[in-house]
């Protein structure tokens, strides 16, 4: 199912009245209300001549209730219900026998009740889980999108007043034997020359496709790269572990994934400013039902903070130091995971470290 | 010295860009001719066709690819120099595979923008080394 279709299908009748009736269930709310529960139930069983160790029956759940916020809604209502019932049954005997009997079906009617409910609970929450996600993941596509055509048209129309600016100044410094004007122009070019690598960064970024792909193995990809960036890590006083896994062949570009791989491992080495390990690791894991490739880039970096962790695939989004990163790394290879029919996902722990998944589907 | 090719066609909708080509290149051409879009181009090199001065391999064609009316290579598919006897250089800000692709069919080499002097004088030596 695309995501489009999941935002847009109707929620089922069910989970809004479900919704409905847990609403006005908070944290905060559940606790007055199971306290009074427990003192009413605890007045009927006075006044009925049932001893007080059987409304401690309800007591314990109750307070189970109030302490898990999410499956609250879940046992409240079987506490009510069982409370209910175990009143209305005391009343018709009060043999040793009866009471025991009412009380192990009272609770065992509270359990079912409970696990019920709390699956119901349970499956909704899961849903409005992936629907949270299907949305954000199609606004971001969406966004991304726009900008990509913007700064294909935006980098389109540099590329021409660039091309005059280096090229005055190769004129000027061919003409003159001025050092001071030497310096200034090969500042001019040095400039130019970096504003063209953004420009690069940007059409890539705005226009792929048509790009060739062919049978590639993750591990053999992994390991290329691990190579080629561990002079890079040995210099940042860091190393790149590649785990050996089994052979995982996907459908696609070589060129590109090195890049988004180089990218991830590259956001892992700067991340952790002490050193560290970046743990590379290709796999083939069971997702919703099928078979698919993973790569895994896992460093022990400073994490990525709440705030910044919706934010980190938008083109221009750094926390490195100026000069350190465009903000186009992680867009890019946003891109062309995209593109690979593919996502990333993202798990981090601020100041223990973030793990990035590439998810590819398996080459058939 | 007398120079050693013929004639330079720029195309090229930002006259800034013309002169840079013109500025880096053209002392190397006996005539440079200069054309601001694309049917300009177009009626260039069909002129010269009918006028029975066709180009060789001794002239080159230099043409952006964004250029108003028709785009560079719509042009150079439309001149139709089947026999790909001239040198032509394609400058593009935006040198995409499909881009790329295209310009190999026709023969093109493809310039991408922002390039220096050098970069320039370079793809020139191409056409000559590559002689068609």
């Amino acid at each position: 199912m695309t995501t489009a279709a999941l935002v847009r299908a109707p929620e089922p009748r069910p989970m809004q009245l479900i919704e409905r009736l847990s609403g006005p269930l908070t944290r905060r709310t559940i606790v007055p209300i199971a306290i009074l529960m427990t003192v009413v139930v605890g007045v009927g069983d006075r006044l009925t001549g049932v001893e007080l160790p059987f409304t401690l029956l309800y007591v314990l759940p109750i307070g189970l209730a109030a302490w898990y916020r999410d499956r609250a809604f879940g046992l409240a209502v079987s506490a009510l219900a069982t409370a209910c019932i175990g009143v209305s049954l005391v009343h018709d005997g009060l043999s040793t026998l009866g009471i025991v009997w009412n009380g192990s079906g009272a609770v065992l009617l509270f359990f079912a009740v409970t696990w019920c409910v709390d699956q119901l609970h349970a499956y909704v929450e899961r849903e409005r889980a992936q629907r949270r996600m299907a949305i954000d993941q199609l606004r971001h596509a969406e966004r991304l999108n726009v900008i990509g055509t913007l700064a294909a048209g935006v980098a389109h129309e540099l590329g021409t007043p660039l091309n005059v600016i280096a090229g005055c100044a190769e004129i000027l410094a061919e003409d003159s034997s001025d050092l001071t004007v030497h310096r200034r122009t090969t500042m001019i070019l040095d400039q130019v020359s970096r504003v063209s690598a953004i420009i690069r960064h940007l059409l890539d970024f705005g226009h792929r496709g048509g790009v060739a792909r062919g049978d590639v193995e993750l591990g053999t990809l992994a390991s290329a790269t691990v190579e080629m960036l561990q002079s890079t890590a040995r210099k940042r006083g860091a190393q790149i572990v590649l785990e050996p896994g089994p052979p995982v062949h996907v459908s696609g570009n070589v060129s590109e994934l090195e890049q988004v791989l180089s990218n991830l491992i590259l956001n892992g080495l700067q991340a952790m400013e002490r050193g560290g390990t970046v743990r590379v690791t290709t796999r083939v894991e069971n997702r919703a039902d099928h078979p698919e490739a993973c790569l895994v880039v896992e460093d022990q970096g400073h994490g990525i903070s709440a705030a910044d962790r919706p934010r980190i695939f938008d083109p221009f989004f750094t926390t490195k130091d100026v000069g350190e990163g465009t903000g186009l790394g992680l867009a890019v290879s946003y891109g062309i995971v995209r593109d690979h029919d593919g996502s990333i996902e993202v798990e981090s722990q601020p100041g223990r470290g973030s793990t990035f998944t590439v998810v590819l589907p398996l080459r058939a | 010295m007398e120079p050693s090719r013929r004639k330079l066609v720029i195309a090229d909708d930002s006259p800034e860009m013309r002169w840079f080509v013109r500025s880096a290149i053209g002392a190397e051409f006996r005539e440079v001719v200069e054309a601001a879009n694309g049917r300009e181009l177009l009626w260039t090199l069909l002129r010269s066709r009918f006028a029975a001065k066709d180009l060789d391999h001794r002239d080159l064609v230099i043409t952006d690819l964004c250029m108003p009316a028709y785009d560079g290579l719509e042009v150079l598919d439309a001149w139709g120099d089947r026999e790909h006897r001239v040198p032509t250089i394609l400058i593009t800000a935006f040198p995409s595979e499909e881009i790329r692709q295209r310009a190999r069919e026709l023969k093109v080499i493809v310039l991408a923008k922002p390039f220096s002097r050098a970069a320039l004088r370079q793809a020139l030596d191409d056409t000559t080394r590559d002689p068609r």
